[in-house]
């Protein structure tokens, strides 16, 4: 009897998972994954270097510690927006602090002041979500990258991305059909598995 | 790619979904969505395999696989090229190393050396697929299952060429299971050796952990593991926690609950030893046989309120009982597994609440638990007591009977809602063998308010046993049989059947539902797998009859024609309404199908919903569909503080919520500012508010002046009352409380403190009121408020009377006189040492207040009690005080007497105080208390804990001793 059967699949745990658990590569993953976005997203909020280099740690302190909280579900929507509103309430945070040196606002008169700063998060529009989406699915291509073989990873792009059919590239690389197939399939299956309970449409 | 044994051996082991199986089934292809579920990389691997497998040699299936890879999804359909990055290359060098800074975050905390945390390091990485054959030694050694040694001989011995072939040597040779194998094979061998238990195989899946069977190494003794989920975010003095309580539980030994041995941890994991019991879980059981039969369910009910009876009786209370945590053994026992440990879900990581539950499922983690859950524990798991284990037994009950839950829905909050709206569905309507009687108790059990439910266990146990033995429930009132009005009856979903005969006549002798006692455990014995392959179709002949029954009854009551209910036993038959048309010389009460002449009947289409339609969905802007949130704010129309309103606005809408304004009647509403004389058009009428399609409810201030109108009075506290039911906030500003606190409904709200904000409870209802006395301390409020709704019941804090000493106050005390003589001087000490003292608060009570004045030994009416033992929440006092007198109408009166022992249980449970003064003493003797207490004496006061309970009893048998036990009392309760 094949008892390794049951072996031979990876685990189903995602990548969102493992990092809940505390596993240190999966955190250092998934900094890796959406460390590009907060970037992008604290330089479009006026921040300068400095200060976003600051909101940056302050965005993955906060990550780090309510990630067990985060469930996809509940937080009605990606994990994404979640991170998004994390980062947008940073920004606030940092530009609250920034305006209480200078003048000493306080209370309500400070939240209008606040609410007059026009926050460059606060729209969200479905492009701006596609192209966040198209950086993170790249990102995460390039970091499963190193699990394929050369061969099979051009294989996938070529069918996956450049519009080639299965047969076409066998015959480039001399496999057979289905070789090509199973890498479409393989990488496709592990980016899914990679990118799950974070990416809608995954 | 995989050769065909191969492929056969993948379909032994895939699940019942597998795609493999279908394909096997009627040997054609696939179907399109398993190849676009290939293409798209959804597919699991095993199937994959196989499909890869027929795909080498179809060509058909082959050119739809090409195609659908040359048509882009969704994932990468967006996909664009990278766009230049922000900051240009520099920007990607600052980017790099705060992303290496961030990676530090996460690791060991505090250390400088993070990110060589051991476990984290050493463990392979999950996500490794097969090891290689020397991966596989060295994971085989660090697993202790086989020592280096013996491992190394094994391996000259077997010489495999593959990791597969040794691990099928190893298995063959018995030296690993199964399970074993496959968990080294993925790398993992943590946890195979638990302190002494070697891991054996996976039995199960709780909401704590996994479930293991497992042998002892020294006494081969077999045992069940129940080991948590890893997490690192516990904490030691939970984990404490858990393995204190687990010893609690631990100590209560019935034949019908499953023993907890020990708790214990090793290499950090942590475990539970219990009882391994060989068998099958109720669950399991009914998908692989289909409903049982009635007599067979209520012996499995009456056997599980026993064990839960006794559990309740020694302060447990389940907490999650369900089909899963119900074993059968192969000698037709009941075993009742995870008692109590369902509470620390909560404080393990894994919640009971509803919104929890909502989450958790994306995980996988708990599945369909909602299902039995009763109203008041989804809405807070707080409010949990043993009545909700009856709740969760009635919605057992049905499924056993069923095979499908009580009340359906897609998603867990629909669910939700239909437990606590949907009508109690008709047993007999689903189950025509079903009598009056039991579905008589049934509808007690899941009655919507547990107030309308079995007062305890016990009942429920008696009301069993009597219709066991053929009498009528003794507390369970009858109900009429119903008619088949389809508003208060739910058509039954008839299991699928085609080709059925159109006349079946099943004797209905077999199937009245008259409990054969004779009949024994050994019956139920032969249900489980192993004995029930052995049965011969004769005994599911019923069981397809009753099926076919059930479908025509459904197309009778359909057609709103009506049906009927078998009666049992010695009860009158209920009145039957057949359909018969003419065919009067069948004696079979079952239906002739009216115009249909002989041959096959159409297979039932059954379009029809099992319940009444659906109310218009909540609003989609509210938190529970999704939305980002939906505040309602009445403002008063004589002038309200708009500078209040616009800061509301603001702070909610910085999350996006959307902010509703509403007066009664809808009146333009005056804005009450300095120098403005303008008016703005609320959004809405109050009184045409839907409670679901809003998240919170707040009272701006202003001129509150309608809102304490006589006349609305009743539609706010209405209004506000449904927003606290549905588990939801109202908030006030300001003046805005008097909106709800002009009511005197609300005049015993007592709010505590919580930094600027004050919060209360009300009564026992859900939900919070929370109040502001200035309106900069919206931000708080407005995140408060999303905390609870996030994540219902999580804010914790002081509930209850300020002079409670949880609250920091002196106490709070209840003493008990009754309306015949009580003696007025002890009362006089009592307060005495109570009040001028201790300054504690102390509140009389009495049974029947509304009608009494109770008399003192000098025949002198005593002032109306402050309160009536009905509406005594212990958790609003810190003990309970019986003065003397003649107290009879608390023992002798069967009420009286009940009512005493609710009110003493409840504090005992809470670990609170019972005391008697003089003969006070006589309530605690005769309702039973003392057979199973050993007193000690404290300064003249006898003090003891009944066996198996918590709190004390305290007793002083003199007026003098008043001051010893009260100030016992209260140090008891400081500690």
């Amino acid at each position: 009897m094949n008892v390794l059967s049951e072996a031979f699949e990876p685990t189903s745990m995602s990548l969102l998972q493992r990092a809940r658990s505390n596993d240190q590569e999966a955190w250092n993953r998934l900094v890796q994954l959406y460390g590009p976005l907060v970037y992008r997203w604290c330089r479009r909020s006026n921040l300068n270097e400095d200060d976003t280099a600051d909101v940056f740690q302050e965005t993955f302190r906060s990550v780090s510690s309510n990630l067990e909280k985060f469930s996809p579900q509940r937080e009605t929507g990606s994990f994404r927006s979640w991170l998004r509103s994390i980062v947008r309430s940073k920004v606030v945070d940092h530009f609250r602090a920034a305006n209480k040196n200078p003048k000493a606002l306080g209370g309500t008169d400070a939240q209008m002041h606040l609410a007059s700063v026009p926050d460059p998060l606060a729209e969200d529009s479905e492009d701006e979500e596609a192209n966040d989406q198209s950086l993170l699915v790249l990102r995460a291509m390039d970091m499963i990258k190193p699990e394929f073989t050369e061969r099979n990873w051009i294989a996938f792009q070529k069918v996956a991305l450049q519009g080639f059919s299965a047969p076409e590239v066998a015959k480039e690389f001399g496999i057979s059909d289905q070789a090509v197939r199973q890498a479409n399939y393989r990488i496709r299956r592990r980016l899914r598995i990679e990118l799950r309970d974070l990416v809608e449409d995954v | 790619m995989r050769t065909s044994p191969l492929y056969a051996t993948v379909i032994l082991f895939r699940g019942s979904f597998s795609y493999t199986k279908r394909i096997m089934a009627d040997s054609s292809c696939p179907t399109e969505q398993t190849l676009k579920d290939y293409v798209g990389g959804i597919l699991a691997e095993g199937d994959a395999d196989a499909l890869s497998a027929h795909l080498s040699g179809c060509d058909t299936c082959q050119a739809t696989v090409d195609e659908l890879m040359r048509k882009r999804d969704s994932m990468f359909a967006k996909l664009k090229e990278k766009g230049p990055d922000e900051g240009g290359p520099q920007g990607e060098q600052a980017m790099q190393k705060m992303m290496a800074d961030a990676v530090k975050l996460v690791g060991s905390p505090g250390s400088p050396g993070s990110g060589t945390k051991p476990s984290a390091s050493k463990q392979k990485t999950p996500n490794r697929h097969v090891v290689d054959l020397e991966g596989f030694m060295d994971t085989l050694i660090q697993s202790k299952l086989i020592d280096e040694d013996e491992a190394q001989k094994l391996r000259t011995e077997i010489s495999p060429t593959t990791t597969q072939e040794f691990a099928e040597a190893l298995v063959a040779k018995e030296k690993l299971t199964t399970f074993q194998a496959n968990s080294i094979a993925k790398g993992r061998w943590k946890g195979l050796v638990l302190g002494n238990y070697i891991v054996l195989e996976e039995i199960g899946k709780g909401g704590m952990g996994l479930v293991f069977k497992a042998r002892h190494a020294k006494m081969g003794r077999i045992v069940g593991l129940k080991v948590l989920f890893p997490s690192g975010m516990r904490s030691p003095e939970i984990i404490e926690r858990f393995q204190r309580e687990a010893m609690t539980i631990g100590s209560l030994h019935h034949d019908n609950i499953v023993v907890a041995h020990d708790a214990d941890e090793a290499d950090g994991i942590h475990y539970l030893v219990m009882e391994y019991i060989d068998g099958s879980d109720l669950s399991k059981l009914v998908q692989s046989q289909g409903p049982l039969d009635v007599n067979t369910v209520i012996k499995i009910a009456h056997q599980t309120a026993q064990a839960l009876a006794y559990a309740h009786g020694a302060g447990v209370v389940h907490r999650d009982v369900k089909p899963h945590n119900i074993l059968l053994d192969r000698e037709g026992n009941i075993k009742i597994l995870d008692l109590g440990l369902a509470r620390f879900d909560s404080y393990l990581g894994v919640a009971t609440d509803a919104s929890m539950h909502a989450s958790m499922t994306s995980t996988g983690m708990v599945m369909g638990t909602v299902d039995y859950m009763s109203p008041e524990q989804a809405l807070n798991s707080k409010y949990v007591d043993h009545r909700s284990d009856i709740y969760s037994l009635g919605c057992t009950v049905f499924y056993l009977l069923n095979a499908r839950e009580i009340y359906e829905g897609e998603t867990v909050v629909e669910k939700l809602v239909a437990h606590r709206e949907q009508p109690i569905p008709c047993l007999a309507t689903f189950r025509p063998e079903v009598t009056n009687e039991f579905d008589a108790i049934f509808s007690k059990m899941v009655a919507k308010h547990r107030d309308d439910r079995y007062n305890s266990m016990n009942d429920l146990v008696e009301d069993l046993e009597s219709i066991m033995q053929g009498h009528a429930p003794i507390h369970a009132p009858l109900v009429p049989p119903q008619p088949s009005s389809a508003s208060t009856v739910m058509a039954a979903t008839p299991p699928p059947s085609a080709g059925m005969p159109s006349t079946i006549a099943p004797a209905p002798a077999m199937i009245a539902a008259a409990p054969d006692e004779s009949e024994s455990s050994a019956d139920m014995a032969q249900l489980v797998p192993e004995a029930a392959r052995a049965l011969s179709g004769s005994r599911r002949m019923p069981g397809l009859q009753l099926a076919l029954a059930a479908s025509l009854i459904l197309l009778i009551s359909i057609g709103a024609i009506g049906f009927m209910i078998l009666g049992g036993n010695d009860e009158p038959t209920p009145d039957v309404a057949l359909n018969n048309n003419g065919n009067g010389d069948t004696p079979s009460p079952f239906i002739e199908e009216p115009d249909t002449g002989p041959g096959p009947v159409e297979p039932i289409v059954e379009p029809e919903p099992p319940y009444p339609p659906r109310r218009q969905p909540p609003h989609p802007n509210t938190l529970a569909k999704g939305g980002k949130g939906r505040i309602l704010v009445a403002i008063g129309h004589q002038g309200f503080n708009k500078g209040e309103l616009d800061e509301i606005k603001h702070a909610f809408g910085k999350l996006r919520s959307e902010v509703v304004s509403a007066t009664i009647h809808q009146k333009k509403a005056a804005i009450n500012e300095k120098g403005r004389k303008e008016h703005m058009n609320p959004d809405m009428d109050l009184k045409t508010v839907r409670v679901e399609d809003f998240d919170a409810l707040m009272f701006v201030g202003g001129n509150m002046h309608e809102y304490k109108d006589k006349g609305n009075q009743e539609l706010v506290a209405q209004t506000v009352l449904k927003f606290l039911d549905a588990d939801k906030v109202v908030g006030a500003i300001n003046n805005g409380d008097e909106a709800f606190g002009y009511d005197r409904n609300f005049k015993d709200v007592r709010y505590s403190n919580r930094g600027d904000i004050q919060l209360a409870k009300y009564g026992q209802h859900a939900g919070m009121v929370m109040h502001i006395g200035e309106v900069k301390y919206i931000w708080q409020m407005r995140d408060l408020m999303y905390q609870h709704m996030n994540d219902a019941g999580s804010i914790e804090f002081q509930l209850g009377p300020k002079t409670l000493m949880a609250n920091g106050g002196n106490g709070r005390f209840l003493v008990a006189i009754t309306n015949h003589y009580f003696d007025s001087d002890q009362l006089g000490e009592i307060r005495h040492q109570l009040v001028d003292k201790q300054r504690a608060e102390m509140v009389v009570g009495a049974i029947y207040v509304k009608n009494s004045k109770p008399l003192n030994g000098k025949k002198e009416h005593y002032r109306t009690p402050d309160i009536d033992f009905n509406s005594v929440d212990v958790k609003e006092f810190d003990g309970v005080i019986f003065c003397g007198g003649k107290n009879g109408e608390l023992f002798n009166d069967k009420n009286g007497a009940k009512t005493a022992r609710r009110i003493i249980d409840e504090f005992l449970a809470a670990n609170k105080v019972v005391s008697s003064v003089g003969n006070g003493y006589d309530v605690l003797k005769h309702n039973g208390y003392l057979n199973e207490c050993r007193f000690e004496d404290k300064n003249s006061v006898q003090v003891g804990t009944p066996k198996g309970r918590k709190g004390m009893l305290m007793v002083s048998n003199e007026s003098k001793y008043t001051w010893s036990l009260v100030q016992q009392m209260i140090s008891a309760r400081r500690k």
